[in-house]
Order: structure tokens, then C-alpha cells, then sequence
């Protein structure tokens, strides 16, 4: 009887053990598998297919899908749908989470651009420019906007929603100063600064730091001076080179006329900040008269003559996983979801930010409005950060740069600044590339 | 053998007697704890130890070979040195601070005679109060900016504002400053109750003894409540290594890593793709969480010891 109830705890004990293992599958390989590309080939209309699609929570983003779903329905009848509501617009870290997952992963998610070349790296998402098999969907988008996506030349995504930041003013602060216009010039924005600083009370700028939204700023300005972060292939780091040394100077001189204690974003609506480069996202608080002073508005000013005057690029974007049985309906659905101008205006009207195609972009919602003309303009001449598969590291990096620059007392501090950050970075993508 | 001697014999028999129908019962029902054990701690921890020793990114599929450089990368960071630093500050601090202001509150509650509940809820509150709430506390009252609350205060005196937790030098201190303030009420309620099992005749002897009030604490009331003091430090110290909220949600880590935990560190290499050696910083902390575990224990055990000894 003891030896009997001995076995039959420790057997239990056992058996729990191995469940628990078997429940959670325990090995490295996955069941997924590629779709052939015969398969792929002849999807049509008639084809059917379940696409899941992780999309963001919220009443007016859901309207907006529901429509977009039953227009291309009309079209392709037999593919369904499953939504998976998340939440917020950058689904990357479930992603990299859900990858693993042969339950749990989409077909087809939204990502900020940043993430793409990682993913591409290590073959987790699905080559667009094979699947559109060149039915010319670039077309439809600014440049910029199509490869930002790219990663070794091929795109890995399709633009979904873009932002980008143009030079807000407050004029009431600025005539105060004795300034009648907003600046078009690194110059005379450097000089405006300065007459807010010595005729008023005001803080001139509000610039960003110590916080992510650096590593976007700070592109315009690399981009203005020429200049380039990571080489073509993705190898090679360049905080170091000549022209993106110039940017972080170009980022000190301002940061003279900026709170080096924190990013005073809110104060230039609360009226006590002379200039912001901002995105259209906080527009409302303008337009809905929660700001009292006038506001001005101007492109990125340029720095150099001979160059755009380039601005940071904010993209959403739609991957498709690589392991998706239904790559192609994935495919046809997502470039709808991108071009169709209906979808996109409603999309891009939930959170103040624009669409991406060039037909949204000159509706006149966009071209004649007083403040989203500019944001529009601006978009046509951006600046992506940086694609690499690094893009987590080397962001943090650009942040400490430029945090240290801005806070070192001498040149040998913004040197050395620079050069921390570049090992770092160079580091990180030695170790992706060579494994 | 004595027929007494014989009883005794049997009853100790008896009581160390492991299959008994009480305690089969009691070992199947266990078997559902150990089996989500198995799931959520035992396979994830072997599955997390076995990828540490890997090349892993993100594809498990991509793991080409197995190598210790995860951990030869880690004892080299410089970033994954000032995370381990400050955990460990974070950790001594909080655990110093929740502590000995949790066994002090205690001891001042024990000692009234009314009101002891409205006291013990109403400290008891700030658990309550979720990390991200605690963060907007903090960012509230020391905001970087002119109009932050202390920065007020500091300006009222004719002081410099201070950057707070935007400043290399400050932002540990900063993010310390609400936790060790408000995080004492789950060790205050267990010392209270600890306090409470004293007999009170212990301290009545001691004062018609002529004991002082501090003599009183030192020598009766520390002495009784020490597995309490013990239990508190060792989830204080637990919960000091896992930190990862009040970095998180206001500096994340900045700046120039300055406020970065161990925790925070891993994450971060977990959304960079650089699972493998997440894994290995896991399996560092575990280790250390592990080896204070076991001194608590043998800490215990020792104390125990001695008491019986007494």
C-alpha cells in the first residue's frame, strides 16, 4: 500500500512535469512554412484566404478599417479577415515577441519604418518588391516614403501613415523681439534666437533631450549637412565623418537658446517659447484654441543652399510575415489599405498625422489648409533615420551623443561624446554582422 | 525499551510517516502549483539558461551555434556595469530605507491605543498606488523644468532649479526619492504584526526592570520579530534587483545610462533584437537573486540556531 501510493505521487509528479514541458513545446524549430511562390502566383480575385491583421484599438481607426474592408471585398469576396486589436500604432515589440509564435503571429502588422531593415535582417518579413512582382506601386507614394522601407535594395514594407515636423513660431513672441517673419535660414533662425534671448523674457527654443525623439530631429539636420549616419551597407557607423560632426555643432549652437534641464514642448503651447520644430500631431491644440498667441509656421529651414531643407521622417508601416501562409492576399489587402485615398484620409485624420500617397497629399484637406499645407510640403522633402539593423542601439546612441554634447563644457567633450557614441554603435553592428 | 520510550518512538514514527492519506491529498493538490511552476518558471528558465549560451536574436531558427561570448560580452559592458551599480545602490537604499522606516512606523503604531487601524489603512495606502502613478508623482514634483514642484521651492528660496532626474548626477537619487518614501507599507504591516505577536508580558518585565524604550527595542522587540526583518529584507532585496518601473517610465536609463537597472538593460536588449544576451543578463540577475537567497536562508537557519541554544 506504501509502495503503491509512493509510485503513484511520484509518477504524478513526473507526469505534471512533462505536461508542463509538452504544453509549452519545448525545441528550437518551428512548424511554420513557406508558401510556394506557384501558390502566391495565382491568387486572384476568386481565391480564398484568412488574413490577420493587427491593427490599433480605437473607435475611428476601426470605422476606418470596417470601410476600407468592405470596399475591397467587393473585389476579393472570399478574403476574410480576423482582427487583432492592439494597442497604439507601433506593434513592433508584440512582433518580435509573436514571431516565434506559429499561433499567435500576424500576416500582416504595422511597424515604425525604423524596424523594417532589422526584421529584413533576419528574414523575418516578407520581400514587397518580389510579391508586387512590379505592378508599379511605388507610383503612388513620395519616394522617401517607398524606401524607407528598403533594406539591400528590395522594400520589406508598404507606407501606411506618415508624420514629419516643420518650424512652429510664436509670433506674438517673436514681433515682441522685433521679428516680423519666420526664419528660412539656419542663420537667421540662430539670429532670431538670439533677439528673443536679449529683448525678452522668453525662452527662444524648445529642443529635445535626454529622450527618442532626438534621434528623429537630429536626422534633418545630418541630412541638411550632407551628411550620413550608418554607410550604404549598413556596415559601416559615421557619427565620426566630417558632416555629421557638423550637425551635432549645428545642435550645440541651438541648444544655447533651449533648456538643457528638459524638451519645454508644452511650454510653447502654454505661449512661453519662441520657436519648436514640431509634427502636426499637436495641431489641435492650435486649432481647437487651447494656445492663445498667434502662430507661425515655416519649413525646416535650410542650411546649406545647395541642400533640401530636409526634415525627420515619422512612418507607419505594413509588414508581412514571412512565415504567412497568405503572403499575397496579405500583399494585395495592405497595398490597398496604402493607396486607397479614402482609408487613407480617415486614417490618418484619428491622430492629426497625413497619408502617403501623393493623391491624399494634394487633396485639398491637405494642400489649401492654413497649417496642414506645410506639414504636406515638408513631407515631399524628408529624411528617414537611418536603416539599420542596429536602429535600437544606435537611436540610444544619437540620444547620449547628443545629450553629451550639449552638456560638455569644451570641443574635447563634444569629441569625446561623438566618439563614445560611434564605438558603441560600431560595436553593435560588428556583432549583428559577424554574428 | 520502556513501554514510555516505545510510545514516544511510534509517535515520532508516525509523525514523520510521509504517505499518509492527509498528506497524499495534500501532494495532488499540490500538483497544480507545480505544474504552472513547471510552465512559467522551471521550462522558462532552462529554455532562457540554454539560450544565453547561444547566438539568439530574435528567429530561434537562426541560432547557429552555441558560445560562452554572451557572457564574455557582459563581464566587458560597461553599460551592463553601471546597471548592475545602480541596482545594487537602489537596492541597499530601498531596502535600508522601506525597511527601517516600515519597522519604526510599526513600532509607533503598537504603541498607541486608538486608532491603530486608521493609522495602519491609511499608511498603507500608497501600495495601492500603482508604478506608472508613482512616476507621474515623481515627474510632477521634480520636473527638470521652472515649474516643477521642488524646482518651485528652490526658486521661493532664491535656489538654481536643478535638472533632477535629466541630470547624470541626480536622476538615481531623483527616481529614489517617492519609492523610499511611500514603499514601506507591506513591510510596515507585517512588522506590525509581528510586533503585535509579542507577549506583552516580555515588555511589562522589562519595564519594572527599568529598561529603556530603546532597550526595550533592542533587546525584546528586534530579537522577537527577526524572521520578520529577515522575510522583509530578503523581498526588499528581490524586489530592489527586478527594478525596472520608475526607470522606465521616466528616464529610461538616461541620462548617458545614468539611471539604467538590470532589468531595464534586458528589456532593452529584448526589443533589440539581442535575445541571447537578454538571457545572459537574466541569468546573471538569477544568480545573484539565488546566492542572497540562500544567505537569508542560512542567515535564518543560524539565528534559529542560536535562539534555541538560549
Amino acid at each position: 500500500m506504501k509502495n503503491h501510493s509512493l509510485l503513484t505521487s511520484r509518477g504524478a509528479l513526473a507526469a505534471s512535469l512533462l505536461l508542463s514541458l509538452a504544453i509549452t513545446g519545448c525545441s528550437f524549430g518551428q512548424g511554420g512554412s513557406d508558401v510556394s511562390e506557384d501558390i502566391q502566383s495565382s491568387f486572384n480575385a476568386d481565391t480564398s484566404a484568412k488574413v490577420t491583421l493587427w491593427y490599433p484599438s480605437g473607435a475611428e481607426y476601426n470605422t476606418a478599417l470596417t470601410d476600407a474592408i468592405a470596399r475591397f471585398q467587393q473585389t476579393y469576396p472570399n478574403v476574410t479577415f480576423k482582427i487583432v486589436k492592439k494597442a497604439g500604432l507601433d506593434i513592433y515589440q508584440s512582433y518580435l515577441i509573436a514571431l516565434n509564435d506559429d499561433n499567435s503571429r500576424p500576416d500582416l502588422a504595422i511597424v515604425d519604418h525604423v524596424y523594417i531593415p532589422n526584421l529584413a535582417f533576419e528574414d523575418q518579413v516578407a520581400n514587397i518588391t518580389e510579391l508586387s512582382n512590379g505592378d508599379g506601386v511605388a507610383s503612388n507614394f513620395p519616394s522617401t516614403l517607398y524606401s524607407a522601407n528598403s533594406y539591400n535594395g528590395s522594400a520589406y514594407g508598404l507606407p501606411l501613415s506618415a508624420n514629419t515636423v516643420v518650424l512652429m513660431g510664436n509670433m506674438d513672441i517673436l514681433n515682441a523681439a522685433g521679428i516680423t517673419a519666420m526664419p528660412k535660414t539656419y542663420s537667421e533662425f540662430l539670429a532670431d534666437c538670439e533677439a528673443i534671448k536679449q529683448k525678452t523674457s522668453y525662452t527662444p527654443f524648445a529642443q529635445p533631450i535626454n529622450e527618442t525623439f532626438c534621434a528623429m530631429g537630429f536626422s534633418s539636420y545630418v541630412a541638411r549637412e550632407k551628411g550620413q549616419m550608418v554607410s550604404d551597407d549598413y556596415k559601416t557607423i559615421q557619427l565620426n565623418t566630417p558632416n555629421v560632426k557638423k550637425a551635432v555643432n549645428d545642435w550645440v549652437s541651438l541648444s544655447k537658446y533651449a533648456s538643457q534641464n528638459e524638451y519645454e514642448e508644452g511650454k510653447f503651447y502654454g505661449g512661453s517659447i519662441g520657436f519648436v520644430e514640431m509634427g502636426s500631431w499637436n495641431l489641435a491644440k492650435v486649432t481647437q484654441g487651447e494656445t492663445s498667441f498667434k502662430l507661425g509656421l515655416s519649413e525646416m529651414v535650410s542650411i546649406d543652399s545647395a541642400t533640401p531643407n530636409y526634415s525627420g521622417l515619422g512612418l507607419y508601416s505594413m509588414v508581412i510575415a514571412k512565415k504567412s501562409a497568405v503572403k499575397q492576399a496579405a500583399y494585395v489587402f495592405s497595398k490597398f489599405l496604402a493607396t486607397d485615398k479614402t482609408f487613407q484620409m480617415a486614417f490618418a485624420k484619428v491622430k492629426s498625422l497625413l497619408p502617403v500617397t501623393s493623391e491624399a497629399l494634394s487633396d485639398d484637406y491637405y494642400a489649401k489648409d492654413q497649417y496642414l499645407s506645410y506639414f504636406a510640403t515638408q513631407l515631399t522633402k524628408v529624411a528617414p533615420r537611418p536603416g539599420t539593423p542596429v536602429w535600437s542601439t544606435l537611436e540610444q546612441q544619437i540620444v547620449n551623443m547628443l545629450y553629451g554634447a550639449v552638456t560638455a563644457s569644451d570641443s574635447a567633450g563634444i569629441e569625446a561624446a561623438i566618439e563614445s557614441a560611434q564605438a558603441k554603435s560600431q560595436e553593435a553592428t560588428d556583432r549583428k554582422f559577424n554574428g | 525499551m520502556n513501554d514510555s520510550t516505545l510510545a514516544l518512538a511510534q509517535r515520532k514514527k508516525r509523525k514523520t510517516k510521509w504517505f499518509t492519506h492527509e498528506a497524499i491529498t495534500a501532494y495532488l493538490w499540490l500538483l497544480f502549483p507545480l505544474a504552472w511552476w513547471g510552465v512559467f518558471f522551471l521550462f522558462a528558465f532552462v529554455r532562457g539558461f540554454v539560450f544565453s549560451f547561444t547566438n539568439l536574436t530574435i528567429s530561434i531558427s537562426k541560432i547557429s551555434r552555441f558560445t560562452f561570448e554572451q557572457y564574455t560580452r557582459l563581464f566587458a559592458d560597461d553599460v551592463f556595469w553601471t546597471a548592475f551599480r545602480n541596482t545594487i545602490i537602489w537596492t541597499l537604499v530601498m531596502t535600508a530605507l522601506n525597511n527601517g522606516l516600515g519597522l519604526f512606523v510599526a513600532y509607533l503604531i503598537s504603541r498607541i491605543h486608538h486608532g491603530q487601524k486608521a493609522w495602519l489603512t491609511l499608511l498603507f495606502w500608497p501600495t495601492l498606488v500603482s508604478a506608472v502613478i508613482s512616476s507621474q508623482i515623481t515627474t510632477l514634483v521634480f520636473n527638470p523644468s521652472d515649474t516643477g514642484i521642488m524646482n518651485q521651492i528652490i526658486a521661493a528660496f532664491g535656489g538654481k532649479p536643478l535638472a533632477w532626474y535629466n541630470d547624470p548626477n541626480l536622476s538615481l537619487f531623483t527616481l529614489m526619492i517617492i519609492p523610499a518614501l511611500l514603499g514601506f507599507s507591506s513591510q510596515m504591516l507585517i512588522y506590525y504584526v509581528a510586533i503585535e505577536g509579542i507577549p506583552k508580558s516580555y515588555v511589562e518585565a522589562a519595564i519594572m526592570d527599568g529598561a529603556s524604550t530603546w532597550q526595550i527595542f533592542e533587546h525584546i522587540y528586534v530579537p522577537s520579530i527577526n524572521s520578520a526583518i529577515l522575510y522583509n529584507c530578503l523581498l526588499s532585496i528581490i524586489g530592489g534587483l527586478q527594478v525596472i518601473g520608475p526607470m522606465q517610465l521616466i528616464t529610461n536609463g538616461g541620462p548617458s545610462n545614468s539611471s539604467m537597472s538590470i532589468t531595464l538593460y534586458m528589456y532593452n536588449a529584448l526589443i533589440g533584437g539581442e535575445n541571447g544576451y537578454a538571457c545572459a543578463i537574466a541569468v546573471a540577475t538569477l544568480n545573484v537573486i539565488m546566492l542572497l537567497s540562500i544567505l537569508q536562508i542560512w542567515l535564518q537557519h543560524r539565528i534559529s540556531r542560536s535562539e534555541e541554544a538560549l
